[in-house]
């Protein structure tokens, strides 16, 4: 008789159920971890896809019919889904997260998946009004406002903000766009290229109040049709709401029955708090993804503030969808590798971004963002389809893309290969 | 190992020409090459040596339109 391998009684424990984490899961899998799997999520949904709910693929029908929805792979079939549970502490010498239910769940390896939430302006007023885009329930509700009101204020002028107001502006509803910054899309993209960005944006009817702050929010007048009687609007988005009034620096007031902070995200890590981790941006670790000074932990996604040895030699944290897989992989396929006493990989990416925007497939290669000036006009026609380059001192760091798709393979090799130059 | 390339959803993003360039590229007007092949959707059949660089380019998919029968 062959003897039955012994059962792997180990836990390891995904805080966050959104690409990282999924990714976590399967790289738990693949590192050869044969233990239980639980991952633990504050929203009610299996995981789905971010992107789409900003970029032009936005309606309900899509949110609701799960086109959304990621696929999970048959090495997953046993996971244990707790969702709808957010963690709220975690006690990394016991062991244990505690969830706000109260209950307690153990762990022989931990990975810190719990990715953003949106970052929301400090005013209190006409929240009714306020929207913001993280998740598939901001995103219904937001359509659902646009669909009746056919009017948005979106405050910040970063891609989410660009391309919703995009998106929404083709659709034939009145879009103003405020920001702090003279050109959108100006720390991704530098000055001249989020300026032409920014022309396009206009001619397609987005009205722009650029270098301005928002110093208050008040609530204005009830909406455009007067109260909401018990009719097919009760208890929907699109009832009148007071309309936001929103006062700029230069004494302009905006008023509208719906705006959207874009303003970025903060990292989902108060459950951390008294872990005694370094929670200075996000989650450190090393590159392996380890957090530092606790055994066992990980972390992965939008939280994870590593040193990229493809990218400067800081620790830093990347908001890309692909460095969420990525890393997601990563930390999984190590735990695995911890909790089965094998060597660990470094981990280390060309960042990669993208968006949609007129019409226009938008790809970043690198990290545009670290160029230390204005970039560099590599090939096409400012007015038109065109590449960009990015550069810090003598060192090519980065690579946009606008429109000019069948480009991609060489600009993203001649990256990497002067990165790699760089390094070595 | 067989895949699935679902052309529909697929918006030629590119990213699994990266994960597995000998199966995916991109044409000189940026499309994907399967799309030479069908209209709507492409199962091809690779050598199961492949299986790692086509799930790499299923899950880097930003419009998850590539699947494995796993």
């Amino acid at each position: 008789m062959t003897e039955m391998p012994p059962v792997d009684t180990r836990r390891a424990v995904v805080v966050g159920g959104s690409l990282a984490g999924l990714r976590a899961a399967e790289g738990l899998r693949r590192g050869g971890f044969a233990g239980e799997i639980v991952v633990i999520d504050a929203e009610p949904h299996m995981p789905y896809n971010r992107p789409p709910l900003s970029k032009g693929e936005w309606n309900r029908q899509s949110v609701d019919s799960g086109a959304l929805d990621l696929r999970i792979p048959r090495s997953l079939a046993d996971v244990q889904w707790r969702l709808g549970s957010a963690v709220v502490s975690a006690d990394l010498a016991a062991r244990e997260v505690v969830l706000a239910d109260g209950s307690t769940v153990q762990y022989d390896g931990l990975i810190c998946a719990s990715g953003l939430a949106a970052r929301r302006l400090p005013h209190t007023a006409a929240m009714a009004a306020r929207h913001v885009i993280r998740t598939r329930e901001d995103a219904e509700r937001l359509f659902a406002a646009l669909d009746h009101h056919r009017t948005l204020l979106v405050i910040g002028a970063g891609f989410l903000g660009c391309e919703v107001a995009y998106v929404a502006a083709a659709q034939g509803i009145e879009v103003s766009v405020v920001a702090s910054d003279q050109v959108p899309m100006q720390r991704p993209l530098g000055h001249w290229v989020g300026k032409a960005m920014g022309e396009r944006l206009a001619a397609a009817g987005v009205n722009f109040h650029l270098g301005r702050r928002v110093v208050s929010i008040a609530d204005g007048s009830a909406g455009d049709d007067g109260p909401v009687g018990a009719g097919a609007d009760a208890g929907g988005a699109g009832g009148a709401v007071p309309e936001a009034e929103v006062t700029l620096d230069d004494g302009t007031v905006l008023r509208s029955p719906v705006v959207l902070e874009a303003v970025g995200g903060v990292p989902a890590v108060n459950w951390l708090a008294e872990a005694g981790v370094d929670l200075s941006d996000g989650v450190l670790t090393d590159e392996y993804l380890r957090v530092a000074g606790a055994p066992g932990v990980y972390a992965c996604g939008d939280v994870c503030n590593w040193p990229n040895r493809q990218s400067t030699d800081d620790a830093q944290r990347v908001e890309h969808w692909t460095t969420a897989a990525e890393t997601g992989r990563t930390a999984g396929q190590n735990l695995a590798a911890y909790l089965g006493g094998a060597e660990p990989s470094p981990f280390s990416t060309l960042p990669s971004f993208w968006s949609d925007l007129l019409g226009l497939r938008i790809q970043a290669f690198g990290s545009p963002r670290l160029a230390d000036r204005e970039p560099t006009l590599l090939e096409g026609r400012q007015e038109g389809e065109f590449v960009a380059g990015y550069y810090r001192g003598e060192r090519i760091v980065g690579v946009v893309l606008v429109g000019l798709p069948s480009r991609m393979g060489h600009y993203r090799e001649m990256l990497a290969e002067s990165l790699q130059a760089g390094v070595t | 190992m067989k895949f699935t390339v679902d052309l529909v959803k697929c918006q030629d993003h590119g990213q699994c020409v990266f994960a597995a360039p000998d199966v995916f590229q991109l044409d000189s007007n940026g499309k994907l090459n399967i799309r030479q092949l069908a209209d709507t959707e492409y199962t091809g059949e690779v050598d199961e040596s492949r299986r790692d660089a086509i799930e790499e380019a299923a899950d880097m998919c930003p419009v998850q339109a590539i699947f494995l029968d796993d």
